[in-house]
């Protein structure tokens, strides 16, 4: 090992963690050359003094009480969310999705039965009568849409109408009117 | 309560265990702080803020490093944080204009509380990676490899900055405070 070899390895040998067999070469190489061994006893000055004087100015300092009160309360708040937050998401989860199925499957019957009613003609005040023996008839029918969403861990429901209508020429004979 | 103890408690959310966290490890974070960012509040605050972390990701420690290593991986990541506000604030030009000048001229600098002002005032002209190198190395007594992978960089990066940060520190510390001790203007004078 030579001089540069060995200031490449100097922090290492300070640590003891060189390889034994770098170790040797270490201990080879500072045994006839002054200037690394200087080198290596002004490392350990430093080290020392720098670990002195941190140690020096820090050791009266302590960390104030109050920040121990402040990491239990933390605490204790964290331990209290977590069982709150998972009732309501159990209740929510228990509830939220059969009563959704059910509100959706009777509204597809209502909506089944609205639009066959809807699709037979309309029995009202007279039809307009139009050339050649036909009639306009209009036909107006509601279609209903339940439709479910999440927001911040509720769930939030919502019916809507549509309402359409649709015009038709049908012959008078068709239209059964009188 | 030992170590696994204390790190099963930890992961259980035990306050006995928080508490012993605390006390165990409070004071020693705590200076470590207030080197790193050489302002008491400041530190007190970053500890509170680990202490708090710690807390919350206490489950998910997988107990790889020691808690003490843990706790001050967390540290490191708020202080460096810390920094890099505090540059983007002096980077504004109307906050720059009532930025106090440097450490000696800030009351609440950690050199007011210091036994030595000069070595708060090095400290704090070092850049944070130097800085954090120095502190690692010389007052928390980690080795070159531990350095390395606490930081997550090279040895021989970690070598290089502990190199420039010791020099800077010669060149910014006082006579009577010069690193060789009672022999060291003569060292100094040689190099």
């Amino acid at each position: 090992m030579n001089c540069r070899g060995f200031q490449h390895r100097l922090y290492e040998y300070l640590d003891g963690t060189l390889s034994p067999r770098a170790q040797a070469a270490a201990e080879s190489h500072l045994s006839g050359c002054a200037a690394c061994r200087q080198a290596l006893q002004a490392e350990r000055q430093v080290a020392q003094s720098l670990s002195d004087k941190f140690r020096q100015t820090t050791d009266s300092l302590q960390l104030p009480p109050v920040v121990q009160h402040r990491v239990l309360a933390a605490l204790a708040d964290q331990r209290r969310a977590p069982a709150e937050e998972q009732g309501r998401v159990f209740s929510w989860g228990r509830l939220a999705w059969p009563l959704g199925l059910a509100a959706s499957v009777l509204l597809l019957v209502a909506g089944v039965f609205l639009c066959v009613r809807a699709s037979r003609p309309q029995t009202g005040p007279a039809q307009p009568r139009l050339a050649g023996g036909e009639v306009l008839v209009q036909f107006s029918y509601v279609v209903p849409t339940y439709t479910f969403r999440q927001e911040d861990g509720f769930v939030i429901d919502a019916l809507t109408y549509q309402t359409n209508v649709v015009n038709e020429r049908l012959p008078a004979q068709l239209a059964r009117l009188k | 309560m030992d170590e696994e103890q204390l790190v099963q408690g930890l992961r259980s959310q035990d306050p006995r265990a928080v508490q012993e966290m605390v006390a165990s490890y409070g004071d020693r974070l705590f200076r470590s702080a207030c080197l790193l960012c050489g302002d008491q509040a400041e530190a007190q605050d970053l500890v509170q803020e680990t202490l708090l972390q710690a807390v919350r990701s206490a489950p998910r420690f997988r107990g790889c490093s020691s808690v003490y290593t843990w706790l001050h991986g967390i540290l490191l990541n708020l202080t460096r944080h810390y920094h890099r506000d505090r540059k983007r604030m002096v980077y504004d030009e109307e906050l720059a204009r009532q930025e106090p000048g440097p450490a000696e001229e800030n009351p609440s600098r950690l050199d007011v509380e210091m036994t030595t002002d000069a070595l708060a005032d090095a400290l704090a002209r070092l850049s944070g990676p130097h800085r954090e190198v120095l502190i690692l190395r010389f007052y928390e007594d980690m080795k070159i490899h531990e350095i390395a992978a606490h930081l997550g960089i090279s040895k021989g990066t970690v070598k290089s900055r502990l190199h420039y940060a010791i020099a800077e520190m010669q060149r910014r510390l006082p006579g009577e405070l010069n690193l060789f001790g009672a022999c060291g203007t003569e060292e100094k004078e040689q190099r």
